[in-house]
């Protein structure tokens, strides 16, 4: 477990690429950092996403260690897959969780298990849908649904305002590693990837939008920037993007990654 | 306008040896509550069976009291998730507890990651793959309407079915005994904003892509493979395809032009 910023702990595992994960171009290899984030609220902490259930035992590991007794609130990004959702029960069951939020489900629960009485209400553990934009507070910290700028299923990205750190689910992932003993963070003291890397890495998921017009979602992504003070983008796969500088540095390339993929479906 | 059939009377068999699993959910769409069903097929040739996705965990039980029905004491030996989102494939934990001989077929890349500990139990399969079933088979094939890259649909070569995974969704407008009816048994057609506003959330390229872009590929599948019905996983089964695929196509467009919703 790493600090990322004040109070914003990464739980950080390895993914192997190695051909068998859809999320990075075919060809990549090296291992990805794939993380979920311990954001301390005081009394309490949030933790965004669950991570993998081949990870499930690290994660609840690092968890006990770090929680200390403290009471547990999770957030869902991403309700319909695995790599966000796959450790809910799990961290239902063996942690203090007295929260579940999301911002695209009311009832997130019922996503993943038909026994979702026995790991919600039946616990007395909290289940909102909190919506996009509107500021609210858990503990001594707030926080901010953001709507992302581009999803694949219904996605919500969030914002931590206290330390000024995006967290960014399935976007932002561009960077892995050649091996595990590298840092999973990124900064400017690294050569970053060029804009057609970051547009290679989006189409392994988002193939749309080799299809797609892009501008809408650029726009977004810009707007996002604009209204949000960011230092640290934390994306549920890749590398950590940490420094303004080195923000703005990949934002400015993913917007020209996302031009390129437009001109070109314009074609 | 056909008897109408409640989802307590799902297994449907909707074509010789091919049956319609599955539970809805409900949501709220312009005032009032309409369904979006998460289904599951299960093909059974004569000596193999398969299920098309697994249907959605909160309908666990049920799927899993439809499926005996189905099974009628046969093994499940085949289970294709069309692609790896929690309706499609959530219930495969509980499927590979319950049936030991069962095996996992279909593009597999991240279910190591999802399920580790069953690798044994995968099979890698692509577009133009065949799972034989005897006097059957299923034929994988390329997804034309997809949100992940990791989709394939399938081709049931004794029914006559393409299974259309989140292609080809639409839900109907809720009334009690409506979710287990075709869609030509439905008392109202479906409709163009019906199969708009699923597209529309469902498929999160719709306001950036222009849909047309993908017919070619739908309508190559469809002059390939000769299909009396289309097995959507959120819809009800379409049992007249030829009426269904401009509704189905128009519906695509509405969506992209994002006129019904904003």
């Amino acid at each position: 477990m790493i600090e990322i910023a004040p109070g914003v702990h990464a739980v950080v595992n390895r993914v192997e690429l190695d051909g068998r994960v859809s999320w990075v171009p075919a060809g990549r290899r090296g291992r990805e950092p794939a993380c979920v984030y311990l954001i301390d609220c005081g009394g309490e902490a949030l933790l965004y996403d669950t991570g993998l259930p081949a990870h499930r035992e690290a994660v609840l590991d690092e968890l006990r260690r770090a929680l200390g007794g403290r009471r547990l609130g999770i957030w869902l990004s991403r309700m319909v897959e695995p790599d966000s959702t796959g450790n809910a029960l799990a961290l239902l069951e063996a942690l203090p969780v007295h929260r579940v939020l999301n911002a695209t489900h009311t009832d997130p629960l019922r996503m993943l298990t038909h026994r979702w009485r026995e790991f919600g209400p039946d616990r007395g553990v909290s289940v909102e849908r909190l919506p996009w934009g509107r500021r609210f507070r858990l503990g001594e910290r707030e926080f901010e649904p953001v709507q992302p700028a581009a999803r694949v299923i219904a996605t919500s990205w969030l914002y931590d305002p206290t330390a000024k750190v995006l967290f960014t689910s399935d976007f932002f992932g561009h960077l892995a590693r050649s091996n595990g003993d590298e840092s999973p963070v990124a900064t400017t003291s690294e050569p970053a990837p060029t804009a057609a890397e970051i547009g290679e890495h989006l189409m392994a998921k988002y193939e749309w939008l080799a299809d797609a017009d892009t501008g809408p979602i650029r726009r977004r992504l810009e707007t996002i920037f604009a209204e949000h003070e960011v230092e640290v983008i934390a994306p549920g796969h890749g590398c950590v993007i940490r420094g303004a500088e080195a923000v703005r540095q990949h934002l400015a390339l993913t917007l020209e990654a996302l031009r390129e993929l437009g001109e070109r479906a314009a074609l | 306008m056909a008897t109408r059939v409640s989802v307590g009377e799902l297994p449907r068999q909707v074509a010789p040896g091919l049956f319609w699993l599955g539970t809805c959910g409900e949501i709220g769409f312009q005032g009032k509550i309409i369904h979006s069903p998460w289904n599951a097929f299960l093909v059974r040739g004569t000596e193999r069976t398969v299920l098309i996705d697994t249907g959605a965990p909160s309908g666990w039980p049920v799927v899993r009291a439809q499926l005996a029905r189905a099974l009628a004491g046969r093994p499940l030996d085949y289970v294709l998730p069309t692609h790896p989102e929690l309706p499609h494939m959530g219930n495969l934990p509980w499927l590979l507890e319950e049936h030991p001989g069962l095996r996992v077929v279909g593009d597999l890349r991240n279910y190591h990651l999802y399920l580790p500990g069953q690798e044994h139990r995968f099979e890698h399969r692509g577009r133009g793959d065949r799972v034989q079933l005897g006097g059957r088979e299923l034929i994988l094939v390329e997804a034309a309407i997809r949100d992940l890259p990791n989709t394939l649909w399938a081709y049931d070569t004794g029914g006559r079915a393409l299974f259309v995974s989140d292609g080809f969704g639409y839900s109907h407008a809720h009334e009690a005994g409506q979710c287990g009816l075709v869609a030509e048994e439905l008392p109202e057609e479906p409709s163009v904003d019906h199969t708009a506003w699923i597209t529309y959330n469902a498929l999160s390229w719709a306001p950036y892509v222009d849909p047309r872009r993908y017919f070619g590929r739908l309508d190559r599948l469809l002059a390939e493979l000769p299909t009396a019905l289309i097995c959507p996983a959120h819809g009800s089964v379409v049992t007249r395809p030829e009426a269904m695929i401009p509704i189905m196509k128009q519906g695509l467009i509405e969506a992209h032009a994002g006129t019904l919703f904003r």
